[in-house]
This record gives structure tokens, sequence and C-alpha cells, in this order.
């Protein structure tokens, strides 16, 4: 009895090795970057402006004026409008390319995933110079009679993000549509069951939690959007906008109103996510990656009809891209194009904001550096080491997916404009906000790709004796690299792309090329605006080229 | 080479005791195969005696060296995995070298023994290949070369050839049989293929829900099992129940249904007791008529089902009562098929049936 005493005595000693250091540290990240933030708007939201105590009086200012309801009415028509839009777009694209032999396949689901990461926000200010007042398709249509209905307000918003959003659906479709047990179509048809009746009956019922799962995140990234309603929505509010108007207001901002804005927000993205994993969890179906269903040829005016459809949903999504390199090396004056091109707008950017291209370098690098660190740490634990310590960072690590970037902007600057962390102005604060925001992602990618890797390899090489950490640098890390490298890239790119935080949380020196780019739209300046863009948009394209050489852009790749 | 020695090992997981109470001796040299059906705690044993798992109670002797805290990278045997674990990232020869090069040897000698063994496991000339471009059976030569290179004190075999084709384990048992011979390395083999463990191993421990049901060479598991388990897990054999009426130290007389069938049993103890009795198929035999013989019984069935496999013909026999006997034999009496539904004869050997109680499931002697 004595010596099984000590023996787990010194078990529980011995387990205390550097992953549980790393658990440790993973909650020491996740308190101070993820939940002191939350908590301040938490608690925030509930004092009021006029006594400094606990009142609901942001509660009752919101819910007494229309001008504030408003705005959940307006996100929630959005969010869904692009949503259905997506759908609308991308299970089409997905039906046709899987199951018609649709030539060109890898470059419209290139060009849709380029379009995917490309930041929306470019994507909206390349609508008005199409479709603003002045926008050229505008005027071209209108020399045929044709009134284009306009670009600003929710139609706008909604066309945006269905065109920014569709290849989530897309993806997700593809695959489940590649992997349906062919069998099964074929025993309906041979029961009497053909062509959409068929499609209908049985092939979408199949598909659908996968289409659910794309069109989830087509919702709460259109939910948790803020260039897009900022750059096209005038006077049409949504929840993220609002709260930073609220929250930067010229007059003095209301701190309490704005983080009883975001708290809404969050409402109502927990409740939407929640609600599809519910319903998700009803239907599963397992797929047989045996027995595939076979592509078919086309002919005549079919075959016709699928090529223009596909083609011109990707075209038109792509389309916002070109227009943006195209105008970015237009003649300008200021806020004036004129005829035929140059290389001004170029020349002005590397001139006069120098800066904004190494900050944005510099932040987006670092963050993802951490991310790559900690992320495959946090990954490594979750999967190899789990326990209820590991369980409950798993966990919190959800919070990411449903806080909006607007909302985790607000929340650091409550947190640490004050002692004892005072990062306010600084670029910590904006390479920590990507840096939690992005975490969750390289957390499941790392998790997903050791879920993949035999743990018996690592019981191999202990047992012709390496060590655990040996183990861990000769074995593990070396076949999760791949894996770790195309994490990285997606996280580069969404991190250089990003606007809804670091709009909130940039100062004079600290300014990034998105938020330059938004401030650029507002100012009319489109020749700046569009070079900086393109910027971006190679920025994107590399990264894409890269992830596609290490491990192709599959669908886990990108939805993450 | 070295003598395993398993003290009182005892080791539970959340809701299920895995391993009760392990209590077995390992010669030097000798091919002992765990054998059991899949959560029989085999794994759990192996994976205990490589250092994966630690036992909750009992200790681990190898060469007589207790080794309960030396950590499984330190306690240098050599384990073989179901799914091969070969290194993907690595060639072949890097492969091998690994447990080499954990263990500081110069480069010279390393080579030297790479060498050594690949020409063993017939992998000359593939050194420099991936894992990818290798067969299943070849990189499970891979992982038992990597696994002898260092010499280990106790070869591990987990399952190794359970992801082969039927003909490659065949040829693959016999192989690893061979180069054990040749060693002379100490082998625990876990395996849940019956067949296998009878072809391959010096000694078998039968286990079952963590227990160790018989320890015995191939020969005494199959023909002599200690309980009812034994019986039914090594090789196909007939169940009846029945009642013993008497007899004395030459048989006692069991009546199954109506029948009555003699069988060799301490018929005092028993005397109107219920019995269970076992036969082997391939024990019974077809005769011409119910010719009575002292050392068997003759009963009359129908044929009910027959089935040509190949090598054997299998009949199912009703014997009337619900008592239905699988008989197997080599070559068909009549040149072909009995017919379903012709009367037959089956003998059954005295010597050839078990005794068990039917509530432990304990042989009786």
């Amino acid at each position: 009895m004595k010596t099984n005493e000590v023996r787990t005595k010194k078990h529980i000693f011995g387990r205390f090795d550097i992953w549980t250091f790393v658990t440790i540290m993973g909650f020491v990240i996740v308190f101070i970057f993820l939940l002191l933030p939350l908590f301040n708007i938490f608690k925030t939201s509930f004092i009021s402006k006029e006594t400094g105590r606990f009142s609901l009086a942001n509660y009752r200012t919101f819910f007494s004026k229309v001008y504030y309801t408003r705005a959940i009415m307006n996100s929630l028509i959005v969010a869904i409008g692009g949503t259905l839009g997506s759908i609308i777009l991308g299970l089409p694209l997905a039906f046709f390319t899987v199951r018609f032999r649709i030539k060109g396949r890898a470059i419209l689901s290139t060009l849709a995933v380029l379009s995917l990461l490309s930041p929306p926000f470019i994507g909206a200010y390349s609508w008005i110079i199409m479709l603003g007042q002045n926008g050229f398709l505008r005027r071209f249509f209108l020399t045929l009679g044709i009134q284009l209905p306009k670009i600003f307000g929710p139609g706008g918003i909604i066309l945006v993000y269905s065109l920014q959003y569709y290849p989530f659906v897309f993806l997700l479709a593809s695959g489940a549509l590649s992997s349906v047990d062919r069998s099964l179509e074929e025993a309906a048809e041979n029961l009497g069951t053909r062509g959409i009746r068929k499609f209908f009956k049985i092939t979408l019922p199949l598909i659908i939690p996968s289409v659910s799962a794309g069109a989830l995140i087509a919702f709460m990234m259109s939910l948790a959007n803020f260039g897009v309603p900022m750059i096209l929505g005038r006077n049409f509010h949504v929840l993220p906008t609002m709260a930073y108007n609220i929250f930067t207001s010229d007059i003095g901002g209301d701190v309490g109103l704005a983080s009883t804005v975001s708290i809404l927000l969050i409402l109502v993205s927990t409740v939407v996510l929640f609600g599809q994993r519910y319903l998700a969890t009803r239907r599963k179906y397992t797929s047989n990656l045996l027995n595939r269903p076979i592509v078919k040829s086309l002919k005549g005016w079919a075959n016709a009809g699928a090529y223009f459809i596909c083609y011109l949903i990707v075209a038109i999504s792509t389309l916002p891209l070109a227009v943006v390199v195209v105008f970015s090396f237009r003649k300008t004056s200021g806020p004036v194009f004129h005829p035929g091109f140059g290389l001004q707008s170029y020349a002005k950017v590397i001139h006069d904001i120098p800066k904004t291209i190494t900050n944005s370098l510099t932040y987006s690098i670092t963050a993802v550096i951490l991310i790559v660190i900690v992320g495959t740490l946090i990954g490594f634990i979750l999967t190899r080491k789990s326990n209820a310590a590991s369980k409950a960072l798993d966990s919190f690590l959800m919070i990411p997916y449903i806080v909006p970037g607007t909302v985790m902007g607000i929340g650091f600057i409550e947190a640490f404009n004050h002692k004892p962390i005072y990062l306010t102005g600084t670029a910590t604060i904006i390479i920590m906000s990507y840096f939690i925001r992005r975490l969750p992602y390289s957390v499941r990618s790392s998790a997903s790709i050791l879920k993949q890797i035999d743990p018996a390899m690592e019981e191999a090489a202990i047992n012709l004796g390496s060590k655990p950490a040996s183990t861990f640098r000769k074995i593990t890390l070396p076949l999760m690299v791949p894996g770790i490298i195309s994490g990285a890239l997606m996280s580069w790119v969404t991190a250089i792309n990003e606007l809804s935080s670091s709009i909130v949380l940039y100062v004079g020196k600290t300014m990034t090329m998105p938020v330059r780019i938004y401030l650029s739209v507002l100012d009319g300046l489109f020749g700046t605006a569009s070079a900086l863009a393109t910027f971006l948009l190679i920025a994107t394209g590399i990264a894409l080229y890269l992830v596609n050489r290490f491990v192709g852009l599959g669908r886990e790749t990108i939805v993450g | 080479m070295a003598t395993i020695k398993l003290e009182n090992i005892g080791k539970t997981f959340p809701g299920v005791e895995a391993l009760k109470n392990i209590n077995e001796e390992i010669k030097s040299g000798e091919f002992f195969t765990l054998l059991g059906p899949s959560g029989c705690g085999k794994t759990t044993l192996l994976r205990t005696i490589a250092g994966f798992y630690h036992q909750d109670s009992g200790h681990i002797y190898i060469e007589d060296k207790l080794i309960d805290d030396v950590p499984a990278y330190d306690r240098n045997t050599g384990m073989v995995f179901q799914n091969y674990a070969v290194f993907p990232h690595m060639t072949v020869f890097e492969n091998v070298a690994f447990g080499l090069k954990n263990r500081k040897m110069p480069n010279d000698e390393i080579k030297k023994r790479v060498a050594h063994v690949l020409e063993m496991a017939r992998l000359t000339g593939y050194e420099s290949r991936t894992p990818d471009q290798l067969s299943g059976g070849q990189q499970q030569r891979v992982g038992l070369a990597r696994a002898m290179v260092i010499e280990p004190k106790v070869l591990l075999m987990d399952e190794p050839l359970s992801n082969l084709d039927a003909k490659l384990r065949v040829e693959m048992r016999e192989e690893i049989r061979d180069i054990q011979r040749e060693l002379g390395i100490t082998t625990i083999y876990v395996t849940h293929d019956q067949e296998e463990a009878l072809v391959i191993s010096d000694r078998i421990a039968v286990m079952n829900a963590g227990v160790i049901h018989q320890v015995g060479t191939s020969w005494e598991i199959y023909k002599n099992p200690a309980d009812v388990f034994v019986a039914s897990f090594v090789g196909e054999t007939n169940f009846l129940e029945g009642e013993i009426r008497g007899g004395g130290a030459e048989g006692v007389t069991i009546i199954v249904g109506k029948q009555a069938i003699r069988a060799k049993a301490p018929a005092e103890k028993l005397k109107g007791k219920n019995i269970r009795l076992s036969v082997r198929p391939e024990e019974i035999t077809l005769v011409k008529n119910k010719s009575e013989n002292p050392n068997s019984t003759v009963l009359e069935g129908k044929v009910i089902k027959n089935t040509f496999t190949g090598p054997l013909v299998r009949y199912l026999v009703d014997c009337g009562e619900g008592t239905h006997l699988v008989v197997e034999t080599h070559k068909p009496e009549q040149g072909s098929l009995i017919e379903i539904g012709t009367t037959v004869f089956l003998n059954i050997p005295i010597n050839s049936i078990q005794c068990f109680d039917p509530d432990s499931g304990e042989r009786l002697r």
C-alpha cells in the first residue's frame, strides 16, 4: 500500500513537464487577452454613464430608441441576405463543377478562394467605383438606357457579402457532393426518381449538414463584418458599425453604450452558432469514400448553360479585384482619375505612407510567429495530453469565433488602457488582437494535423530510446511542418487584411494598410486605396500560391 | 536475451479492470504469445511491459532486474506495431538507424549493423527508399528490422501481421519465427488470431477479461484446454450439455437428450449433476453402422447441412432433441458429398471428449 502511495505522488510530480507549462501558459494567455477584455465589456455595459454605478441604464437607452434597435434588425437582414446569396451562388457552382465535366475547374476554385480571402472592404469600394453615382458600369448601362439599382444601403451590402462569402458554401458543398455514396443516387434512380426531383429528394438532404456549416460561416462573417457596412451603409447601421460609432464618437464616445451593443452582438452570434450546432448534430451521415459519384459530361445547351453559370459567378466575384488593380494604375491627381495609365498612386503611397506598409508587414509577421508557436503547442496538448484542463482551454478558445473584431478591439481598449497593463496606442495591442483572434484556427489546424499522425509513431521513437522532447523534435514536428506552414500562411493572410479591430486600436503611428485604405476611401482617394489594396491582393495571392505548393487548396485549409 | 517476470500485475482504466493479478515467467529465448479476443487486456499487458502504461500494482522484472520505474525510452525493448509506425519522413536506412543514433553509436558501426539487419529482413537495396514506396509487408519488415537492430533484451510485437493480407500473413509469420529462432531473442507476441498463435509460439497465454486462463504449448492449449473459454476460443468445438447417470473409472455415461454418450469424468462426485461436454469436429468420424465399441460412442443422426471447403467436408448432423454436431472429414467417404437428409452414424472416441463444469466453466478431470 505504502509503495503505491509513494509511486502515485512521484507520478504526479513526474507529470509536471513541459506540457504542464504549456497548459498553464495557455490559460494565462486566454485569461489576459480573451477573458479580461470580454469581462471589461460585460462590466462596462452595466455601468451607468451618469452615476458610475451598476445599472441597466445602457440597456434601457438601447432598447428605448428605434435608432438603436433597428441596428439589430439591420444586422440580421444583411447577414441573412448574405447567407442566402452565398448559398444561391455557392451551391450551383459546387454542383456543376463536381458532378459535370467543367474545364478549368482548378482555376475557378482558385479564383473563388482568392476573392474569399481578399478583404471585403476592398470589394465594397470597388463596387462604388463600378456602380457608385459616377461609376463606370452605371454610366455604361445608362447609355443603353438601363438604370441600375443603387449600391449604397442593404442591397449593396448583401451583394458584396454574397460575392465574398459564397466560396465557403462552395468549398463545403463540393466536398460533400463528391463523397455522397453513388449507390444512394443509383438506388433512387432504380426506384424511379430522376433529375431535379432526385437532387431535391436525395442529394440535397445528404449534403445539408455541410451546406449549413458553410452557410453558418457565411452568416457569422456577415454579422461580424465592419468594413462593408461602414463603406456602403451610409445611414444604414448594423451592430458592429453602431458599436464603433458610439465608441469613437466625436462628441465624446459612450463606452457603456458601445459595450452594451457589443454584448448584444456576441449574444446574437452565440445563439446562431449553437442553433446550427444543435441542428447539425441531429443530421449526420457517414460517407463512403470508395464509391464516389461519376462525373458526367453534358451536351449541347445544358453544357453551355452550366459553363455560363459557373464562369459568370466566378467572374462577377473576381471583377472587383480586377477593377481595383486596374484603377491602381490609372492616372490620378488627388481624388480625380484621368484618362490613361500611370504610376502616380504607387509613387504617392511609397512616398507619403511607407510606414503603413512596414507596419502591416511587421505586425502580421510577428503575430503569425506567435500564433504558430503557441497554436502548435496548444494543439499538441489538446490531442496528445487530453485532460480536464486542456478540454477547458479548448472550450475557451471557442470564444474568438463568436466575438467580432470590432468588439474585440473595444474590449482591448477597455482592458489595456490603464494599469497593470497599459498598451493603448502601441504596436503590441494590434499584434495581440491579431494573435488572439486567429489563435483558435491555428490550434484547431495543428490539432487536426496531429490527429492524422499515428501516436504509435511517437511510441516507436520512445521505444527506440528517444526521450519525449527529442521525440517531439525529431518525429512529431517534422510530420506537422506542411500543415503548420499552410496554417501560418492562412493566418498571415487574415492578419494582414484585418480591419475591424485595428480600426479601433490604431493611432497615427501604428496605422496599417487596411486602415489606410478605409480612410482613403472615406476621403475619396481611390488611387491611393487601389494601390494599397493591390499590395494586399498580391500578398494574398503569394500566400495562396505557397499554400497550394505545400498542401493544396483543400476545403480544410480554407475553412479550418 | 533475457527472462521476463510478471508479478501480480494489475491495471485499471476508468470503468475497466484491464489486467487482474497477472503472474507469469517468460523464459530466455522463448516465443511467448498473448492470445485473446479484443479488449482482453493482451495489448495492455504488452504496453505495460514496454513502459507506455504503468501498472497500478505489481512488479515487472527483466533479467531479474526490477524495471517498474525505468522510463519507456530506457527499457531497451524493441517494439513492432500493428500499423507499422514506420517514420514516413525518413528513408528505410534512417528508420532502422534511428535507435542506434539515440544510443550515440559511431557511424561506421551503425552502417554495419543496419546493413546486417536489412539483409536478414530481405530489404537490402531498399536503404534509400521512403516508406510510401514500400508495400505493407515491406514496411512491416522495416518495423521488425528497426526493432531488432538495437539488440533489445526483449522483442514486443503488437499484432504485427493483422494489417497484411492473408497470404502475406502466412509467409511473414514463418519469417518472423525463423529470425526469432536464429537470434534466440525473447519475444512477446500479441494476437487475436488463434491459428497464428498455434503456429508461431513456444508457449501461449490465453487471456480474457484481464485474466490469463491457461498457459501452455500449442498442443496443450488445443488438445487439453483448461476451461470452456479456452476450448471455445482456440479452434472450433461442439458443446453438448447432459446429465451424468453413472459409470466408473473406465468412463461415465452422460445422457444428452435421448442419447447416451460415454466420456471420462469423476463419476462419484458428479452423479446426477449436469455437465458440459466438448468434442472437436475433426475427432468425430463417420462409420457405417451402429456397431458398439468399448472406446467410443456411436450416435445416429441426419445430415442437415453439407459444406465443401476444398481440403475438408463439413457436415451439420441432427442427432435429435436439439443435439446438433459439426463433423469435419478429410476424405468424403463415398467419393462425393453425403446428401442432406441421409442418415449417418457418428463415432465419438471417449478420449476425445472433455468435460467441464457448466457453471464455473472449469475442466473436470
